[in-house]
């Protein structure tokens, strides 16, 4: 993925509006911080290679 | 006045007994709280009336002939996420204690009330129980009772301050991402974070689904298996319950260890871990004469879907209150939730089918161990206010951080229980794990350590 300020700026302007958000100038910095957080984590469960049958954990009983 | 450090087994025999009264345990209770709060802040609400009333009852019950509970005339006290009846439930929060009254208690708190216990307040904790410190932008941070300027670790900060510091011998937690065994940890008390699903989260404000578990704190192991039996039972109010019947614990703490398989975890578990928490370790595995030490397969890659799913979990939840008051909530949870809600959903589901792999490869694990050792946190308790923290060398943001060794362990569920090692001078957990439902395990286990010596919990010596 990649992983720039740039990026994250452009994210939370797109995001912010598309899910209704209102963001404060200030909170840009830690709200960028904690994106690039999930981006390195996201990335890193990305690269381990899954077979495509395996369910994911939760799996609705009705 | 009572010994403030009184167990709950200890004070329910004397109540039992006639040796004291529910009464007269209450009120201790309720002064020592009265006295010492102001300084470690751990409650945020006190129900004293209610409190009375119930002891009263308690006492008079018992005066009538009826058998008393195992846990009668034991006063407690839950993180304030648990509905209680007459109070907002905050959550640690200021948009929740705006929400109204709950109309009733949750089930654990009734179910601990019908073993005879009695509720004497509600408990700090970081907001919506996205924390680890035990800090909390509204109420102030919880103090840790063996150093004030000390964290207790959170979320469930109060819970851990009011039990360490004497004021109840017993209070319930909530654990998504280690918010039990964290705050366990730091003030030196044993903490159970059962098999996911185990005990009902009805009537308790959720964080994320997926991973959320309730469970008590003490200072005995016994405390853990009285109050922890007495909370098991259906609840159809939990659709993520387990179906499966109650298992008792309480008669099986005097088993011993003979035959259980033991390891150390090493690799992931080792890496991060300060010279404290491996003395820890060391000292709990030499009690129980582990000499292996084994790996969890892939554990930091399950601390970071873990990460992943919480923030867009957390996110879901709380989505309406972002938008439409986010300047009221702490900004360190808020900036946080914020990022959560662009957390693309092929990540979450990426990481749910990691989950599912994880899963399996502990469980396979478990074909060859019974019992799994490692620390509960990284490091002793950090200073109130600090930010960074020193993992293997480098300078990492402190409030991740905090929760490296407990993430990979509640990401599938397993049973736990933190056990504390008094070492000088701040006290630190090790993690007993299991495999699911072998809550009788753990809890044995940790008896064990706790006879042997191993393991106590500290009576804190400074500050209150």
């Amino acid at each position: 993925m990649p992983d720039t300020p740039a990026l994250y700026d452009s994210l939370i302007d797109t995001h912010a509006k598309w899910l209704g958000l209102t963001i404060d100038p200030a909170w840009r910095p830690t709200i960028s911080q904690s994106l690039h957080a999930f981006s390195v984590a996201i990335q890193f469960v990305d690269d381990f290679s899954l077979i495509d049958e395996i369910e994911p954990a939760p799996v609705f009983k009705p | 006045m009572s010994n403030p450090f009184q167990t709950a087994a200890e004070i329910a025999h004397r109540v039992s007994s006639g040796e004291a009264s529910a009464t007269s345990i209450v009120a201790d209770a309720l002064a020592a709280i009265a006295r010492d709060n102001a300084r470690i802040n751990a409650f945020t609400d006190v129900t004293a009336d209610r409190a009375m009333a119930r002891a009263g009852a308690v006492d008079a019950e018992r005066a009538a002939g009826k058998p008393p509970g195992p846990l009668a005339g034991v006063p407690f006290a839950v993180k304030n996420l648990f509905d209680v009846a007459q109070l907002p439930t905050r959550a640690g929060s200021k948009l929740n204690r705006e929400r109204g009254a709950a109309k009733k208690d949750a089930p654990l708190v009734r179910r601990l009330e019908a073993a005879g216990a009695v509720l004497v307040g509600a408990l700090n904790m970081g907001e919506y129980a996205y924390d680890f410190t035990g800090e909390n932008e509204h109420d102030g941070p919880s103090r840790n009772p063996h150093d004030l300027s000390r964290m207790t670790g959170g979320s469930s900060g109060g819970s851990g301050g009011a039990v360490a510091a004497g004021l109840v011998p017993l209070a319930l937690g909530s654990d998504t991402n280690g918010s039990i065994r964290v705050p366990a940890s730091f003030c030196g008390l044993f903490g159970l974070k059962p098999t996911y699903g185990r005990l009902s989260r009805a009537g308790s404000f959720p964080f994320v689904a997926s991973f959320d578990h309730l469970g008590p704190l003490a200072r005995s192991t016994r405390d853990l298996a009285l109050a922890y039996d007495a909370m098991q039972g259906a609840d159809a109010d939990d659709p993520a319950q387990t179906p499966r019947p109650m298992e008792l614990v309480g008669g099986m703490l005097n088993s011993g260890i003979t035959g259980l398989r033991m390891a150390t975890l090493g690799g992931y578990f080792k890496v991060g871990a300060s010279a404290d928490a491996l003395t820890a370790v060391a000292r709990v595995a030499a009690a129980l004469g582990v000499t292996r030490e084994i790996d969890i397969p892939e554990a930091a890659r399950a601390r970071a879907a873990a990460f992943v799913i919480t923030g867009a979990e957390g996110a879901a939840l709380h989505l309406e209150r972002l938008r439409a008051r986010p300047h009221d909530f702490d900004p360190a949870v808020r900036d946080r939730l914020i990022a959560g809600s662009m957390i693309p959903a092929v990540a979450v589901i990426r990481a749910q089918k990691f989950r599912r792999w994880y899963r399996d490869a502990v469980l396979q694990l478990f074909q060859d161990v019974d019992v799994l050792l490692a620390p509960a946190t990284p490091c002793t308790a950090p200073s109130i206010g600090q930010t960074m923290l020193d993992l293997d060398g480098r300078q990492v943001p402190l409030r991740p951080n905090i929760g490296i060794f407990t993430q990979p362990i509640s990401f599938v569920g397993l049973p736990v229980v933190a056990v504390p090692v008094p070492l000088s001078p701040l006290p630190i957990g090790v993690q007993v794990i299991a495999a699911p439902w072998r809550e009788d395990i753990v809890l044995r286990v940790a008896h064990f350590l706790e006879q042997s010596g191993a393991v106590s919990a500290p009576n804190p010596n400074a500050g209150v």
